[in-house]
């Protein structure tokens, strides 16, 4: 559209020319298209491989989830008396429940600071067929009694 | 005492009030007296602001316990330091945090420029007390920091041991000035969209807020990434949690802005785009307060929740509703005034610059919000972890890496590629070089990619002030450092921008380094055992067990070997402070050998001093930290007062690349 008014390379354009003139290159509408276009195909690809179900363990053995092997977050308390023993090689077995349903999990990695019973956890993982999350990722909510302006936990 | 802070800030809602209406009656009546009152009433605020402060803070000196707020907050047996870190380590303290910086940026950004757009800064003004007038509703009403205690304890609970670091010292602050000093380049912005004046004159004065809101932000998102390598033990410094996120949504919108600016001041384009990342800007920064307060999307980070998130969102609503009418109903007068000539040219690569930017951003608004989103329509929550975020802006970051280098090389309005190709050729000629060698050496086609771009970026600085600096000397015979220096003064937005680039080049290289190649092994020790690492041997020398003052400090000495040399004693502790034992905080030990961080962090111990220790080798970060200061040096350049510069450039047409482009 560049020159279609024929005054494209000139510095100086006359008001009327300006106008009509929109400022969309259709070279430039192109390339732009083609931007969004990955973006939308880097999301699209993405969201497939990094989605997770989020969900209390109530929920968890309504929905069936987990069941095909999929990623999920499962949120909820630790049950107390649930934290098994353990040597500090060993890996960290318990219990997360809703109050009323429980699922069991063990996980390999880190354990969080204030991970003890009753806290909130939220473990990310798979669930296996003996209906036992073997959890990669376990992050803990912290008490209502931390306040803060901008802290973090992880 | 806690009268005098309330009545201070009842004062100042008040005089918010006043200073509204007179803001708009004098403008509207033309009364330049009201105009000047409305001003005024803006640093009037600020001080009853800083009244207020002074009470809270004397408050925490003195150990005033009968104030709630102090008491919830602080104990006798805190270093001063702290004490003072704990004003505004809660809900009510960053409130008034809040107002208060953007109170003192607002009272300089109107009194010095009323003069100058006497029809632009009375609405700015109103705008501006209308949200500091919001904020002190909160102090007074909703969330007051002068809440008394009925019997005051003896010991205040102390503060968050989180808190208790150097770098909480800084990153919460000089975050939330971050927020809330958008709002300066907000007021603007809708002030130039009420009065209509939209000419080039507000640009400047717009656009030298944004970069200060910008530069300040960007500095808060950074130090938060220092402290959290630091301090929190998981091995890296951004981890792409919600709360991250919110973050850096408004200093993404900002960096766009800051660069498509530059095509509206040469050009007189992008008008509506320019104005509408000014507000989203702004938008955003009290969207990721309000993600923050309200609880609303489920986080690592852990806030005290509160009612507040409800005023915020409907003070977002309202915002939003504003802009967006402001925006349509001035659409007729933001007609672009130009057209793009060509693909190849500067303003086109801003273009594509800014479109990434905004891909980015909404990839990672998207992410964030997608909880959300999923809950409200499949009734089910999903979330999308680090991966996604990986997935998706790091190839979109690594276009911008390139475009970093090639847009300062394109020539306004339209580049012959040949020419463009000439004078790249050494930027090639260096990133052809790192990929080749990357890729024989390492693989990881992605980093190899990504370390080029940002080289290839480096060397287009270095390009660009080479010919500079030549073009200098052979007009004045300067040696090349003088040449140098004269070029940055001469042009600071330009030359600092590109030192801008240069600070940010570096940090991506460190972050491709730390990403790719960073080993991680968690191993069980005893006292005098010891475990390699990569080329590392780390020796676990001793356990201690000890308590210091405010806390127990459980700690392990460890010493970093290579080949038998000693590179040095690393001591990774646990704090345990008094009243919050059910909440260790952590301090890695760190040894920067080489290119490569040692990074350990003592997760779990036996009292016969068996540690667990989680080991980190992280290539390249030091060179993160590096890079931030380069951007921060960049930033002095650019805000170094520069006298005659500006005014000049207000005069030259727009071609050639001979004054001031920006940080571009």
């Amino acid at each position: 559209m560049r020159t279609e008014s024929g005054h494209g390379p000139s510095i100086i354009t006359p008001m009327e020319a300006r106008r009509r003139n929109p400022w969309v290159n259709p070279k430039l509408l192109i390339v732009g298209a083609i931007l969004l276009a990955t973006v939308g195909f880097l999301v699209f690809n993405a969201m497939g491989s990094s989605m997770a179900y989020f969900q209390t363990v109530g929920e968890l053995n309504a929905s069936g989830k987990g069941l095909t092997g999929e990623q999920i977050r499962v949120g909820g308390g630790v049950e107390p008396g649930s934290i098994e023993e353990r040597a500090l090689s060993d890996e960290l077995r318990f219990t997360i429940t809703d109050g009323t349903n429980l699922l069991p999990v063990v996980y390999d990695g880190v354990v969080p600071d204030i991970f003890k019973e009753d806290v909130e956890v939220v473990a990310e993982g798979t669930i296996g067929p003996d209906g036992t999350m073997t959890a990669t990722k376990l992050l803990t909510k912290c008490p209502s009694r931390f306040e803060d302006g901008s802290a973090a936990s992880k | 005492m806690a009268q005098l802070g309330h009545g201070a800030l009842l004062i100042a809602f008040a005089l918010a009030i006043f200073g509204i209406a007179a803001s708009v009656f004098g403008e509207r009546r033309r009364v330049p007296e009201l105009s000047i009152a409305g001003v005024r009433a803006v640093v009037g605020v600020t001080v009853l602001l800083f009244v207020a402060a002074a009470v809270l803070v004397t408050a925490f000196i003195t150990h005033d316990f009968s104030f709630s707020y102090v008491s919830n907050r602080s104990s006798t047996d805190m270093p001063l330091r702290y004490v003072v870190t704990a004003f505004y380590g809660g809900q009510e303290g960053s409130l008034l945090f809040w107002a208060m910086v953007s109170g003192v940026l607002g009272s300089i950004a109107f009194a010095r420029n009323r003069a100058r757009f006497p029809r632009l800064v009375p609405y700015a003004a109103a705008v501006f007390l209308a949200m500091q007038g919001f904020f002190l509703y909160m102090l007074c009403f909703v969330a007051s920091p002068f809440e008394m205690n009925a019997i005051a304890p003896a010991d205040g609970r102390g503060l968050n041991p989180l808190l208790r670091d150097p770098g909480m010292l800084i990153h919460p602050p000089m975050l939330l000035s971050g927020y809330a000093s958008f709002s300066i380049p907000f007021s603007i912005a809708v002030a130039a969209l009420i009065s209509g004046r939209m000419s080039t004159e507000w640009l400047r004065f717009v656009r030298k807020w944004a970069l200060i809101a910008w530069a300040i932000l960007g500095t808060g998102i950074f130090l938060g990434g220092w402290w959290a390598y630091h301090v929190l033990g998981w091995g890296g410094y951004w981890g792409w949690d919600p709360v991250e996120n919110v973050s850096l949504l408004p200093w993404l919108t900002a960096t766009a802005f800051i660069h498509s600016i530059i095509v509206q001041e040469r050009r007189g384009m992008l008008k509506v785009w320019n104005v509408g990342l000014l507000l989203a800007s702004f938008t955003l920064a009290i969207f990721g307060t309000f993600v923050v307060r309200s609880g609303l999307i489920q986080s690592v980070h852990s806030f005290a929740l509160s009612n507040i998130g409800t005023y915020f969102l409907g003070f977002l609503v309202a915002i939003i509703v504003l802009s967006v009418g402001l925006m349509i109903w001035r659409l007729p007068m933001m007609q672009s005034e130009n057209s793009f000539d060509s693909m190849l040219s500067r303003e086109s690569g801003f273009l594509l610059n800014n479109l990434v930017f905004a891909g980015i951003a909404f990839a990672t608004f998207w992410g964030t919000v997608y909880p959300l989103v999923s809950e409200a329509f499949r009734g089910e929550t999903m979330t999308v972890g680090p991966p996604f975020y990986e997935q998706v802006n790091g190839p979109l970051f690594l276009i911008l890496l390139i475009l970093m280098g090639v847009g300062p090389l394109l020539a306004w309005r339209r580049s012959e590629f040949s020419t463009l190709l000439r004078s790249m050729r050494v930027p090639l000629l260096v990133a052809g070089i790192v990929i080749v060698a990357m890729l024989a050496l390492l693989g990881q086609p992605m980093a190899a990619a990504g370390a080029a771009a940002a080289v290839f970026s480096i060397a287009a600085v270095g390009v660009e002030y080479w010919r500079g600096a030549q073009l200098r000397r052979k007009n004045s015979g300067d040696g090349l450092p003088v040449a140098i220096y004269r070029l940055a003064r001469r042009d600071p937005r330009r030359y600092g921008g590109y030192v801008v680039h240069l600070g940010i080049a570096v940090i991506a290289i460190g972050i491709i380094g730390s990403t790719f190649f960073q080993t991680e092994r968690r191993v069980v020790l005893r006292e005098g055992e010891s475990v390699n690492v990569a080329e590392y041997t780390l020796v676990y020398q001793q356990f201690n067990d000890v308590q210091r003052g405010d806390a127990r400090v459980v700690s392990t000495t460890i010493d970093v070997q290579v080949d038998g040399d000693d590179k040095g004693v690393i001591e990774a502790k646990r704090f345990f402070y008094t009243g919050f034992e059910n909440q260790p905080t952590t301090q890695v030990a760190t040894e920067t050998v080489g290119f490569d961080d040692v990074y350990v962090m003592l997760t779990e111990w036996e009292a016969d001093g068996t540690a667990n220790l989680h080991i980190f080798i992280n290539p390249l970060v030091p060179w993160i930290w590096s890079g931030g200061l380069v951007y921060l040096f960049g930033m002095v350049v650019v805000f170094w007062p520069s006298p005659q510069v500006s005014r000049l450039r207000a005069t030259v047409p727009a071609r050639g690349k001979a004054f001031g482009d920006a940080v571009s």
